[in-house]
């Protein structure tokens, strides 16, 4: 592998000094060219050589949240520099977001086996989206997680046996319309009687026994929500 | 029964008999026999009722000496206590004289048997009868002839002994002294010598004589008693005789010597004429003689009293077996004379103590039964004596039995209290007549000045009328002005008293605000130390994979741990440093008041179908109210997501000892023994692996908080010693949660109270804790709160003579009270009355009669005087004026009405009355106005039906509109305000209430922290300084074990500050600067450095900006960075300036300049500056809340000298 240039940005001198040891025994084409402990440090080492990697702490001294910026304003001014984020945020996953869209090319999480010399290798590559295993281990998790919801919404839909006009009924309560006003709807032939037998039977579908008395509108469309009977995310009427 | 029977038999005859004839030649000798039966009334009361009887067949057609016979015969019946025969005598004595002497004799008869079966109301409707008799006969005084005299004599006093024996037992004594005054001065001249010693006995041993002190008392009584039974010996008057006997008895128990010394004469010759060799049983022979000759006189009613007297006597003596016997020989003579003459109506006779049935009262079955006549006082007396003899024995149940029995008869005896009200109704009633008499005579003036004047004065008045309302002059409109006036006034006054409580608040919550940004700041020192744990994982983690260790990375792990402890350390320090500043609320109140807010969280429980009981409770406990509400809260919630669907949750508390257990119990899945042991005893636990698989998710951090703060509470006080907290609970069965906190017994906090001040509330609460402390037996610590009562009441009434509660010196003066409400000062005397039978009852117990005797007495008094019935005597007078007055009332009431009508109808033309009639409608309209105004509702319309004067409308439309501008508006809004400031203030105190919870907790996670993890660094250095490549593994357990419990205990903190705090307002750029220098300011003062702040303009392009930030969170940020830079001899900048979407905010030191390493390690632990380090959390916290990162907090040089330090914040643009 060729040599390449990097720049290690990192406010805690002690960890700097971990981090730069890594590269030192385990990443010995990497010449660290520089090191920075604060916004300023880094334009000026940019200014003086501009590197192939730069490994960004995404807080520095009092402002916890400046790695963004930093990252942002490298890919547009130094679109030929790697980005790979090394950082001790373990909770706020929100800032790995906002990081990613702002150009980084991975995500490295300060635990476990901190930096390795394939992560690096893989960013020098040119792989976008790497990241070490307890950031993975995250992201998988958030994953099948949402997947398993999807799963749950179609078997809802199925195990409470709802038919487009339940979901259509559903939906338009959800909106505020009242029976009358679903009555109009081209997609709902029925009366309002017939709505409020539809209402009565989807109460006690998915409610268990016990749980009947009292149920309005509301709490029956609460209800469906948290079923994921209707999709709170995309809540419109039917185009008229 | 059957003799009265026979007796009315031969009266009966005997009129038959008497039909025919004429006067007879025998009037004379039927009067001489009567004058015989009249003689030997006290003397033998059979010889009275055979010379009656005689003179009774004798007079057949001699009505009068009929009558007077039997009048002698009722006499006799009275002895023998025949009370229905003596009726019937005495009906038909009054049935066969029109004379009112006899009548009068009569009367005075009914009266004494009603005074001796405690009828009042007969009582007094006989004497008021009598009284009308005793006016008309005294008219013609002189045309009587002697005999007729020595009648008049005889039914005169003994008028009068008889209504002061009546009130002498019913303890008014003033009454009673003053009606023996009225006695006739005539007696004193020995027309009637029974009668004579009558009066000198009655004042013998009453206490009806005034003096100067008890001895004094004493001796002119004993003067009485001693003239009173020599007359009776000489003229063997032995009903006398043995009744002073009895007093002489009562009055040597405790007066021998007085007696020996001061009438020496009288006492030997008692001495020597009942031969009593030793003075100690002279009361003894005494009351033996008298008992003697009353059972030879068969009087029940004295014999039974004899036998009570002796019972004292013994029982004064010590030999209380003894006068136990005599009581209950006295009780004997009760039900003798009970089944001799109503045995058949009720065969139940009373008992001295039956164990089998305390609850059953006879003798007030007794009383409560008309059919049966009974002597109260009687039964009273003895019941009285009998608890007291019990409580001497030792028998506290049969003296409670008695003492039951006692009050129930003085209450039963009382006068009846239904006459009371039936009094005071008759008395409105009268008045009501009266009133309604004037009235109408009243009308009937009126009516006839009304006819020449009404038209004139009709439409005058209609005018003035118009005028005051057209110029806002009348009565009740100035009423209304000044209401709405003082109502406004009130209003302003409580909006800013809710202002001020407000602004306290705040104040507060500001407080609890930086407590919290400070432990947030913590929290945050604690992650910082992760990553290097992290470094040092990574590391050795190389090591492993190597297999071998290096010097540089050895190195690198004594220097990691190295940091870890310096930021261990600071933590150390910080939290050192504020202990004692965050303290806890420890007050004592009710459980009840949480267990209600639990039990409204019961909707939460419904969802899941689970049932939540809360058990009430009493119970008090002193410790942290927000604290321990949390701690149920957890539990509860615990509780509920472990049990399912059907179960059930329990909350209740279990007073122990000196502590309270609050459990919450569930009928969950429970725990295992290993479990149970983990919650139990280990400080530090990993939560996910207690309780079942998979429902482990949070649950543990509560647990531990709930014993972080037991530990807390344990480490504050002694006082909680006993807190506690566990678990119980057996897998598949159900667990329940308990803690322990001390508990707060009622007395020492009405202790605590009456120490403090003497207020009312300290007299209830210390006559309830007498009364308790009596119910529970400590009777000498009752003794101790009647006398608090006594030293409250004396010191609510300075004005009065104080209240004792003994007074041993003189027994027979009044008791205080007793002068109060004699005086009629006002006080609860009803709580009196309660407190001296307390007291009499502790005595009892304690055995002190003298301290029972004085109070029972002043209750006993007490009671009587403030139940009596004032008004009975003089009840049935006015029952027949009454009925006089309405007759002619309601001729009155026909006329006068016929008459107005008559002129009403003549005089009031109707026009001029139409006229009134719209203006006074106008003055109902307004008056209505500002009624409901008043009641905060808005003015209805004016409504006008004709048009006589067409300004009215308009006169109303202006006061509505008045009303409306000048009150009902501004109230209105005031009030709005003021229920928006109290909205404020409840979020303020929910907020500060969770805040303050959410301290107290971080508290304790941080100090844990502290405590568990202390310990790794150091063996992790020690270990790497001499590691070989064998210590690796040892290395590596050690690191993983350390980093597992680290993350552990810093998400318990986590899951604390998770919760927002942050408030997020607008707050202009002029404020944040006016901020900043009073922050300045403040913080020079406090250091006492003397050093200029130049605050620049606010640049133009911001001017109408706004930032977006959480006041009490800035105050604190800019606080803390100055605190971290200001030194005596800087010189400071302040200023704001445009950045993009931010504001930044700068300050300046251009005197002191640090190295660029400083100014990039300004924020980090390593420079130990706690200020900076708080300040960075701040920030973070900004952040965090904006939904939008890009918070800046730098430190860098400035141009040309000195350092800045610099925030932003998000900006926001007024519109």
């Amino acid at each position: 592998m060729e040599r390449f240039k990097v720049i290690i940005v990192e406010d805690v001198k002690l960890e700097l000094k971990g981090t730069e040891q890594i590269f030192r025994t385990e990443i010995p084409e990497a010449e660290v060219i520089g090191t920075a402990q604060n916004e300023g440090e880094v334009w000026k080492l940019f200014r003086q050589a501009e590197p192939d990697l730069l490994l960004l702490d995404l807080g520095l001294g009092g402002s916890t949240t400046i790695g963004v910026e930093i990252c942002r304003q490298v890919r547009t001014r130094y679109p030929q520099c790697h980005v790979l984020i090394f950082t001790g945020e373990i909770l706020n996953e929100r800032l790995w977001v906002e990081v990613l869209k702002a150009g980084a090319d991975g995500i490295i999480l300060k635990t476990g086996e901190l930096l390795t010399r394939d992560d690096v290798m893989l960013v020098m590559k040119g792989r976008q989206l790497v990241f070490n295993q307890p950031i993975l281990e995250k992201i998988v998790e958030r994953f099948s997680n949402s997947v398993m919801s999807e799963a749950l919404k179609r078997d809802a839909m199925i195990n409470y046996d709802i038919d487009e006009y339940d979901e259509r009924f559903l939906r338009h309560l959800a909106l505020g319309y009242t029976k009358e006003m679903i009555t109009q709807l081209r997609g709902m032939p029925f009366g309002t009687k017939s709505l409020e037998k539809r209402q009565n039977e989807l109460v006690n579908r998915l409610f268990p026994e016990g749980e009947r008395v009292g149920v309005n509108a509301t709490r029956l469309v609460v209800r469906a929500l948290q079923l994921h009977l209707i999709d709170i995310d995309n809540l419109e009427p039917d185009a008229e | 029964m059957r003799s009265s029977f026979l007796c009315l038999l031969l009266c009966l005859l005997a009129s038959l008999f008497s039909c025919g004839k004429s006067a007879s030649p025998y009037d004379d000798m039927v009067d001489s026999l009567n004058m015989r039966a009249y003689h030997y009334r006290y003397i033998n009361v059979d010889s009275t009722l055979k010379n009656a009887f005689k003179a009774y067949g004798e007079a057949y057609g001699y009505a009068e000496g009929r009558a007077e016979a039997l009048c002698n015969q009722a006499f006799a019946a009275y002895q023998r206590m025949d009370f229905d025969f003596m009726d019937t005598l005495i009906a038909s004595a009054r049935a066969n004289s029109r004379r009112h002497l006899i009548h009068l004799c009569a009367d005075v008869l009914e009266m004494k048997a009603a005074q001796r079966t405690g009828e009042g109301e007969h009582f007094f409707r006989v004497k008021s009868m009598a009284e009308n008799r005793i006016r008309r006969i005294s008219g013609r005084l002189e045309r009587m002839t002697a005999r007729d005299k020595a009648l008049w004599v005889y039914a005169l006093t003994e008028f009068h002994i008889i209504t002061s024996t009546y009130y002498f037992y019913q303890e008014q004594d003033s009454m009673a002294r003053a009606e023996l005054a009225l006695v006739p001065p005539c007696l004193k001249e020995h027309i009637d010598t029974a009668q004579w010693v009558y009066y000198n006995y009655m004042l013998g041993p009453g206490g009806l004589v005034e003096g100067r002190n008890d001895e004094d008392i004493t001796l002119q009584e004993f003067d009485y008693l001693f003239r009173a039974y020599i007359t009776s010996r000489r003229d063997s008057l032995r009903y006398f005789e043995a009744n002073c006997l009895q007093a002489f008895a009562t009055m040597f128990l405790s007066n021998d010597s007085l007696l020996r010394h001061e009438r020496p004469d009288a006492y030997y010759l008692l001495r020597f004429q009942h031969g009593a060799e030793n003075s100690g049983y002279l009361p003894l022979v005494f009351a033996e003689r008298a008992l003697q000759i009353f059972k030879e006189y068969e009087d029940l009613f004295q014999t039974a009293c004899t036998y009570r007297t002796l019972g004292e006597i013994c029982f004064h003596k010590g030999f209380y077996e003894r006068s136990l016997k005599y009581y209950e020989k006295a009780l004997h003579c009760v039900n003798r004379h009970h089944l001799r003459y109503y045995g058949d109506i009720s065969p139940d006779t009373l008992s001295v103590f039956n164990p089998n049935d305390v609850e059953r009262c006879v003798e007030r079955e007794w009383i409560a039964d008309p059919r049966i006549s009974t002597v109260p006082e009687w039964i009273a007396g003895i019941r009285q004596q009998l608890s007291l003899t019990f409580s001497a024995m030792g028998m506290k149940q049969a003296s409670d039995y008695n003492r039951n029995f006692y009050l129930d008869l003085v209450q039963a005896t009382n006068q009846n209290l239904e006459l009371e009200s039936r009094t005071a109704e008759l008395q409105r009633q009268t008045h009501a007549l009266r009133s309604r008499m004037l009235l109408c005579l009243l009308l009937v003036v009126l009516a006839l000045l009304m006819a020449g004047v009404f038209r004139y004065r009709l439409s005058r008045r209609s005018n003035s009328l118009l005028s005051q309302v057209r110029n806002n002059r009348w009565p009740e409109y100035d009423e209304y002005r000044q209401w709405s006036e003082a109502q406004l006034a009130q209003l302003n006054d409580q909006r800013e008293e809710t202002q001020d409580n407000l602004t306290m608040s705040q104040q507060r919550m500001e407080d609890d605000k930086r407590k919290n940004a400070e432990n947030r700041a913590k929290v945050s020192l604690v992650h910082n130390i992760v990553p290097f744990l992290d470094r040092i994982g990574g590391e050795v983690l190389r090591m492993k994979q190597s297999g071998h260790v290096t010097h540089e990375r050895r190195e690198y792990v004594v220097e990691l741990s190295e940091q870890i402890e310096r930021y261990n350390e600071l933590l150390t320090r910080w939290i050192t440093m504020e202990r004692g500043q965050l303290s806890l609320h420890i007050t004592s109140f009710p459980l009840s008041k949480l267990f209600g807010i639990i039990a409204e969280g019961h909707y939460s429980f419904d969802q899941k179908g689970v049932e939540l009981k809360v058990e009430p409770t009493q119970a008090v406990v002193k410790a942290d109210e927000s604290l321990t509400l949390f701690m149920i809260n957890t539990l509860c919630d615990n509780a509920r997501k472990f049990t399912p669907s059907g179960g059930r949750v329990s909350v209740s508390a279990i007073e122990g000892d000196d502590y309270v257990e609050v459990q919450v119990s569930d009928t969950g899945c429970g725990l295992s023994p290993e479990d149970v042991e983990t919650l139990s005893h280990s400080k530090l636990y990993d939560a996910s692996s207690i309780g079942s698989t998979g429902e482990g998710k949070g649950f543990g951090f509560g647990l531990m908080n709930c014993r972080g703060i037991i530990e807390k509470y344990k480490k504050t006080s002694a006082i909680f010693a006993q807190c506690d907290f566990g678990v119980r609970s057996t897998l598949g069965q159900g667990s329940t949660f308990f803690f322990r906190l001390p508990r707060v017994v009622r007395m020492l906090l009405i202790f605590l109270l009456s120490a403090s001040s003497l207020s009312a509330s300290s007299i209830t609460d210390n006559y309830d804790s007498l009364y308790l402390s009596n119910v529970d037996g400590y009777y000498e610590q009752s003794l101790t709160y009647a006398q608090r009562v006594i030293d409250a009441l004396n010191q609510e009434h300075r004005n009065q003579p104080p209240m004792l509660l003994n007074d041993t010196l003189n027994t027979h003066s009044e008791a205080a009270e007793m002068l109060w409400a004699k005086d009629g000062v006002k006080a609860d005397y009803d709580l009196i009355v309660g407190l001296r039978n307390e007291v009499a009852l502790a005595a009892l117990a304690l055995g002190d009669w003298g301290l029972y005797r004085y109070n029972n007495r002043a209750c006993i008094r007490l009671h009587r005087f403030t139940h009596q019935d004032k008004e009975l005597p003089n009840y049935f007078h006015r029952i027949e004026q009454a009925h006089r007055n309405s007759n002619i009332l309601l001729a009155v009431i026909v006329l006068a009405s016929l008459f107005i009508l008559y002129f009403a109808y003549r005089l009031l033309v109707v026009s001029q009355m139409a006229k009134k009639r719209e203006i006074l409608q106008l003055k109902d309209y307004l008056s209505h106005l500002f009624q409901e105004a008043r009641n905060g509702l808005l003015p209805q319309e004016f409504e006008q039906r004709t048009s006589s004067y067409p300004s009215l409308r308009q006169i109303a439309i202006r006061y509505q509109r008045e009303v409306m501008d000048a009150s009902v508006l501004p109230q209105s809004q005031c009030r709005e305000a003021i229920s928006d400031l109290q909205d404020e203030e409840a979020r303020l105190q929910y907020e500060h209430n969770r805040l303050y919870v959410q301290n107290q907790i971080l508290d304790n996670c941080l100090s844990t922290i502290k405590h568990e993890s202390m310990y790794y660094p150091s063996r992790i250095r020690l270990l790497a300084e001499k590691m070989t490549d064998a210590d690796i593994q040892q290395l590596s357990e050690l690191v993983q074990y350390y980093h597992h419990i680290y993350t552990l205990l810093c998400q318990q903190a986590d899951a604390q500050i998770s919760q927002p705090g942050f408030r997020r307002q607008h707050i202009g750029l002029t404020e944040v600067l006016c901020m900043a220098q009073s922050a300045f300011t403040r913080l020079c003062r406090k250091q006492r450095i003397d050093v200029p702040l130049s605050v620049a303009e606010i640049p133009s392009e911001l001017a109408t900006s706004q930032v977006l930030t959480d006041a009490a969170l800035l105050d604190l940020l800019l606080e803390s960075l100055m605190r971290g830079m200001l030194h005596e001899g800087g010189n400071y900048q302040f200023a704001v300036e445009d950045d993009g979407i931010f504001v930044r905010l700068l300050l300046r030191d251009t005197t002191r300049q640090p190295s660029d390493e400083d100014l990039n390690e300004l924020f980090f632990p390593d420079q130990g500056e706690i200020s900076y380090l708080v300040a960075k959390q701040i920030v973070r916290e900004h952040d965090t809340y904006y939904n939008h990162p890009g918070c800046r907090l730098v430190a860098q040089r400035s141009q040309p000298m000195g350092y800045e330090i610099y925030f932003t914040l998000l900006k926001h643009n007024k519109e």
